[in-house]
């Protein structure tokens, strides 16, 4: 876990020394305020609008984190010097994971500005917020593990995110598809998209069945993770 | 090949794990207003269903509404997977909406065994109310007065009841017109009883006949119209409400400086014959007023409705419209509902069992007839009101436990103000601050050089 | 197997891509305490073998060991023996020199008690007090040669695989990193590669010459020169 520890350190520093890493969290938030903009047009203190936006932009915003985890490394060449320390392949993803999740969590921090504007104008509900941010959190995750598996299988940091957000649409398309369907092929589809799986975190309900599920993605993606490690040495 | 092996692996336990927990849902609920989570009442009605339910839900599909309303119909789905349901744009599917007589946002029409019964609102209360009245199957009929110059369930003119005959039909009622001048008994199966309107009196037989349905556990509704030769009141006096006469003015809330065409927007009544009613729109309203005998311990009457504080009754309305002495001041009561409850002196109606018996009747009143006509049945919660009224009187109303939740409606008025300082905050504040920040480490380096 | 032998073997280690083959059937040791040097042309294999040593490619067959370990069945106990320095000298451009090769130290172990010592060991043997708090980046590539020699020895490795240390360099680095592999060879040891005949046969005792992925002599400078050149000697090898 040391091992794990040390990279996540590494790359949560790395990421806000870099102009790229600041320019996301900060893009990052303002995006959320123009969301918050958006969304409070309704005239109602609710947050379920904001935070479905909010999952979408996770997505982009883990493919653009993700791509340098083990693309951008491997084009500048740093992957091999990890690659050939005394570290498990299971450590090396773990400590990525962890890295990324520590930029995510300032990332997701500073957009808790919206919701505490909102309850400075208005009464909203603090069970949906709580939900919401459940969400986020579960949601990013299981995207940056996603990100992460699709990172290592390339060399291109463009690619990389390019993948990741393939991957994600076609996850989200699954729902989409499923609409003209009937019987198991509908649900199994629905239940295959993440779209289906954020609606009870908008509305303050958390159901084991969404949380398995994007746990469920997040540790296919970090077993894809390792193997795509192991099968490219 | 190892890898390829893993994966297998992996994707076999992940799809095993996400079946498994399909199957044994659990649910937890953080909100205050618990809107999404289904109530146990729901869950054991909604396994009683036994053939298709099929639930359409007409809602604008911009907005957070239909997105709502999917999250809440899938939960019913969830339980049950007879029950299917969609959500359709009336704008988008007209054809569908005039299929099913839609004209307004927010009616959810439930279909099952061949029936139909609407809910006002795709909120669990009145889905699942819905869904009871579909399982319990039967028709009740609403009898309508007749022979009095009444607009008529037929006509579809804009002064017609025609709307109000869909309005029972699409929720379980069979309306019909009910005759007192051929014979003088209210037949027993007019589950409710509805004087709409007379504008000629009523003979002193058909009173008597309508007194004696109302007084042996009768359900009355009497919507009178203040420039009527008819007097309402010997119908409804037992009842410890009675009419002021004269017309109803608000120069404060009414409509287009019509101020005989008032809006009502205080409903102080836990009545659920107030629920979900926000506003109403009462075109040339009579007034009413309250007294409960002192005599009567089982008879209450809850104020349904009142105009605002500046309204008053104009006792002369052929005159010029004015507040002077003899007129009565405001806020005038425009609806109220009665109830009352007693012990029978007869025998009780299971053979073989003497003592005393409970009778119950029900009455509401309202001041106006023109609400509920074509022309303004879908005016803000008109609609809502008379079915709520039909429903309180059928005792419908308490097929569900009604718990009182919290309301959904948070408002928050985004003015330009607000918009600017969201802004600020959003988009100036945090983002400068995360740079600002981030910049400390170059500068310390910086500093740190120009020392050394 | 040879439990005692503290360098580095190889046996019938061969390396393929797809359909073409970058090492084949490649078998010689790097006795402990000595510098070995990796000889051939460019596209050799030279690479392609060290990297199969410090674990970042696995053979497609044959074995490696390293101080003992076997890279296939226990993949972190070799490489824990290993420093590395890659053909590229690759650093992250955004950290401090220092705080890199403390990254380094504490990804190969190094106890906490002992990386600040591990941190200025290696910045003293590499020369780069100087630029310890300078980012990367902005290192010239002579300066970033450096602190990719820093970060092999940051843990004190008994073993050290360097690809092509001089390359890129001027004159006098040159000598300065030469002068350095050779006290570091007093001590550990050392397999380096270099398509460089004279920087080869002044560092090393033995090489090995390879060419096309196969090997073609193993053996003393001085055998192999055979009262020649080495320079003649190898034309000769890679010729045939």
């Amino acid at each position: 876990m040391r091992q794990a520890l040390t990279i996540a350190a590494r790359d949560l520093r790395a990421n806000f020394l870099t102009a790229f890493g600041l320019g996301s969290t900060a893009g990052f938030a303002a995006a959320a305020g123009v969301v918050l903009v958006v969304v409070l047009r309704g005239n109602q203190a609710r947050l379920a609008g904001w935070f479905g936006t909010l999952y979408v932009l996770l997505g982009v915003l883990a493919a653009l984190l993700t791509m340098r985890s083990f693309a951008e490394e491997e084009r500048l060449g740093t992957l091999e010097l990890l690659l050939t320390s005394p570290v498990r392949p299971w450590q090396v993803v773990t400590g990525k994971l962890l890295g990324v999740a520590g930029v995510l969590l300032v990332d997701v921090a500073a957009t808790l500005a919206c919701p505490l504007l909102v309850a400075s104008m208005g009464h909203p509900d603090a069970g949906p917020i709580l939900t919401g941010y459940v969400g986020v959190i579960l949601v990013g995750l299981a995207f940056v593990a996603v990100g992460l598996a699709v990172s290592a299988a390339t060399s291109n940091p463009l690619v990389a995110a390019v993948g990741s957000l393939a991957v994600l649409l076609a996850l989200w398309g699954a729902g989409i598809v499923s609409g003209g369907l009937t019987g198991w092929p509908r649900l199994a589809l629905e239940e295959l998209a993440p779209s289906g799986h954020v609606v009870g975190f908008l509305r303050g309900t958390l159901s084991t069945k969404d949380v398995v599920y994007f746990v469920s993605l997040l540790a296919l993606g970090l077993v894809t993770n390792v193997v795509v490690l192991e099968e490219r040495r | 090949m190892r890898g390829l092996a893993a994966m297998m692996v992996a994707i076999g336990v992940v799809v095993a794990a996400n079946v498994a927990a399909y199957g044994h849902d659990t649910q937890v609920d953080v909100s205050v207003a618990h809107r999404f989570t289904l109530s146990p009442e729901t869950r054991a009605l909604v396994r009683a269903v036994h053939a298709p339910l099929r639930i359409r839900a007409f809602l604008a599909s911009h907005g957070g509404a239909a997105d709502d309303a999917r999250f809440l119909l899938s939960r019913y789905t969830e339980l049950n997977s007879r029950i299917r349901f969609s959500v359709v744009d009336p704008d988008a599917h007209p054809g569908e909406a005039r299929r099913f007589g839609i004209t307004r946002y927010a009616s959810v029409v439930l279909t099952y065994r061949g029936r139909r019964v609407d809910a006002p609102d795709a909120e669990e209360l009145e889905i699942s109310t819905a869904i009871l009245r579909l399982l319990r199957g039967h028709v009740r009929s609403v009898c309508v007065l007749t022979g009095h110059g009444e607009p008529a369930l037929d006509d579809t003119a804009p002064d017609g009841l025609s709307a109000v005959a869909d309005l029972l039909r699409h929720n379980a009622y069979e309306p019909r017109d009910l005759d007192l001048s051929t014979s003088s008994i209210v037949p027993k199966d007019c589950a409710a009883v509805i004087v709409a309107g007379p504008t000629d009196p009523l003979l002193p037989a058909e009173v008597q006949a309508l007194d004696a349905y109302t007084k042996a556990d009768g359900r009355l509704m009497v919507l009178a119209t203040p420039t009527s030769r008819a007097d309402p009141n010997p119908l409804i006096a037992s009842w410890g409400v009675r009419f002021t006469g004269g017309l109803v003015i608000d120069p404060a809330r009414s409509e287009n400086l019509d101020t005989a065409n008032v809006i009502v927007e205080r409903f102080p009544s836990a009545s659920p014959v107030d629920a979900g009613v926000s506003r109403l729109q009462l075109p040339a309203g009579g007034g009413l007023f309250v007294a409960v005998p002192p005599d009567r311990p089982g008879l209450s009457v809850a104020r349904l409705a009142l105009a605002s504080g500046r309204s008053f009754v104009e006792t002369r309305p052929d005159t010029e419209i004015d507040f002077d002495g003899l007129d009565i001041p405001g806020p005038v009561l425009v609806a109220a509902a009665a109830d009352d409850s007693r012990v029978a002196a007869g025998e009780t109606g299971v053979p073989g069992r003497s003592g005393a018996r409970i009778e119950r009747t029900r009455v509401v009143v309202a001041g106006d007839v023109a609400f509920v006509t074509n022309r303004f049945l879908d005016h803000l919660s008109n609609a809502r009101f008379l079915l709520n009224g039909i429903n309180w009187l059928t005792e419908e109303e308490q097929l569900l436990a009604t718990t009182s939740r919290p309301s959904a409606d948070r408002p928050l008025p985004f003015t330009p103000e607000r918009q600017t300082r969201v802004l600020a905050v959003t988009v100036g504040a945090v983002p400068g601050a995360i740079v600002g920040i981030g910049l400390v480490p170059a500068l310390v380096r910086r500093l740190r050089r120009r020392r050394r | 197997m040879n439990g005692a032998h503290h360098g580095v073997e190889l046996e019938g280690v061969t390396r393929r891509f797809g359909r073409s083959t970058a090492v084949a059937d490649v078998s010689f040791d790097v006795r402990q305490g000595e510098v070995l040097g990796l000889l051939g042309p460019n596209g050799a294999g030279k690479t392609t073998t060290m990297r199969m040593i410090t674990g970042y490619l696995r053979p497609t067959s044959g074995t490696v060991r390293v101080n003992g370990a076997d890279t296939a069945a226990d993949p972190v106990g070799a490489r824990r023996s290993i420093g590395y320095m890659p053909e590229l000298p690759a650093a992250p451009p955004e950290m401090t020199v220092r705080s890199y090769l403390r990254f380094c130290a504490r990804l190969r172990g190094v106890p906490r008690a002992r990386l600040r010592p591990a941190v200025a060991g290696a910045l003293g043997q590499a020369g780069l007090h100087d630029v310890g708090d300078q980012r990367i980046g902005t290192l010239s590539r002579g300066f970033r040669q450096r602190v990719a020699l820093a970060q092999a020895l940051v843990h004190d490795p008994p073993v050290l695989v360097l690809d092509e240390p001089t390359s890129g360099l001027d004159p006098r680095q040159v000598v300065e990193t030469r002068e350095l592999v050779t006290k570091l060879g007093r001590s550990r040891t050392v397999l380096l590669s270099s398509h460089l005949l004279s920087e080869v046969s002044q560092l090393c005792r033995r090489v090995v010459v390879l060419d096309h992925g196969k090997v073609l002599a193993v053996g003393d400078v001085a055998s192999l020169s055979g009262g020649g050149t080495l320079e003649e000697a190898y034309l000769r090898l890679v010729r045939d």
